[in-house]
């Protein structure tokens, strides 16, 4: 049975993308089809990552959601991408980056069943083994739809207050869902700090497990999401702990 | 698990079906059938009643409770049946999804200068190599941003 895992963060910038897109990597190379979706549709930037030029972008998400072409055919196969020696397959159906197109759905809004059949849809059509989703920080309609119907939901947050008492709100609202499986992971840990023990200061904080500490980068900001940084530093430790994180939300 | 078309009979009732927003509102029993559905998309009785049975214990849902459950989620538009009997069939009614709060700033507007509906037409109207975003627009930025501007220290 296929894997619905929704990656989601309280607020922006956390490296939601950056992880969605790395561990998406890391389980495509072992062999497994794996679907990402950019439902962060009002700031799509995961097509980044994967290196898909927006001039590429035939159909999007977006074209799904207003009925003018089926969801497979929003499906973009950017396994050549990544580098790496990859034995699966990805396949990103990315948001619409046209300033026009946002706008559109910001202010029309569109149907979130439409959105739930598309999910459905990818996994029957594709024969995917993950269903990634990626989505918009905070909560609105797609993102609790996303956390409501996901095997795994994981939560980043970076060592900050305000990411705190965010994370705190989602992981609420996903035990009131009855998500499954649940995971933190906390990112950008400056070099200053213990790993042991904010992990178990997190842990005991949300009672609930940390699949990973992932320690501050220069490497990773140098890279500046112009690539999958775990196929560009395979031996670096923040790709060490990323295929920690890819092993356990398939574990379950 | 097809794609909804326009003329299935879900259509009816979509002010009023399921909303997410709403799904932490349900009794526990409802809410385990609901997420089922939403994760399932449509399925038939007999497979939602084994589904309930395979719950954790302490958590699953007796037959008697998936029967009042299933008759409180399709009166209230949350479901939609077809079929008779053992085997009669449910799929997930999403509520019409209209717009976000953006949407009706815009007519207060229209009174004033009608700035709102003038930007949401602006960038409705202007083809993809017009938007700033498309284009390829990294850090120089496109013409007409401010990053195109002569680059100055911060």
């Amino acid at each position: 049975m296929s894997k619905i895992i929704s990656v989601h963060s309280f607020r922006g910038g956390t490296g939601k993308s950056n992880t969605t897109a790395n561990v998406a990597t890391l389980l495509a190379a072992e062999g497994r089809r794996v679907g990402v979706v950019d439902t962060d549709i009002q700031s799509p930037g995961i097509h980044v990552l994967f290196g898909l030029d927006e001039t590429a972008i035939g159909h999007s998400l977006n074209d799904y959601l207003w009925g003018r072409c089926d969801i497979k055919q929003t499906a973009h196969d950017v396994t050549a991408n990544v580098g790496g020696n990859i034995k699966g397959n990805i396949y990103l159906i990315p948001s619409s980056i046209k300033a026009g197109e946002i706008a559109r759905v910001i202010r029309e809004g569109y149907d979130p069943g439409l959105l739930n059949d598309g999910f459905h849809s990818i996994i029957e059509d594709l024969d995917l083994d993950v269903l990634m989703i990626d989505t918009h920080p905070g909560l609105n309609e797609e993102t609790l739809l996303s956390i409501a119907i996901s095997d795994v939901l994981c939560i980043i947050l970076r060592p900050d207050s305000q990411d705190y008492q965010g994370t705190g709100v989602t992981v609420e609202v996903a035990r009131k869902l009855d998500v499954p499986h649940l995971y933190l992971i906390v990112n950008k840990l400056p070099a200053v700090f213990d790993t042991t023990a904010v992990k178990a200061r997190v842990e005991q904080l949300y009672n609930c497990e940390v699949a990973a500490v992932l320690p501050h980068s220069d490497e990773m900001m140098a890279l500046a999401s112009s690539g999958i940084f775990s196929m560009r530093y395979p031996d670096h430790p923040v790709s060490e702990q990323l295929r920690h994180v890819a092993a356990r939300l398939m574990a379950d | 698990m097809d794609a909804r078309s326009p003329e299935e009979p879900v259509e009816a009732g979509r002010e009023d079906g399921a909303s997410v927003f709403d799904l932490g509102e349900l009794a526990p029993a409802a809410r385990r059938v609901m997420r089922l559905m939403m994760r399932e998309l449509e399925l038939g009785y007999a497979d939602l009643r084994e589904a309930m049975g395979q719950l954790p214990a302490g958590e699953g849902v007796n037959a008697q409770e998936l029967d009042d459950v299933l008759a409180q989620l399709t009166g209230q538009n949350w479901l939609v049946v077809s079929g008779a009997d053992e085997g009669r069939r449910y799929r997930v009614n999403y509520r019409r999804h209209s717009g976000r709060a953006l949407t009706q700033v815009t007519p207060r507007r229209q009174s004033g200068r009608s700035l709102g509906k003038t930007i949401w037409e602006a960038l409705e109207s202007g083809s993809p190599g017009e938007t700033p975003a498309a284009g390829g627009a990294g850090p120089s930025g496109a013409e007409g941003s401010p990053r195109a501007e002569p680059s100055r220290k911060d």
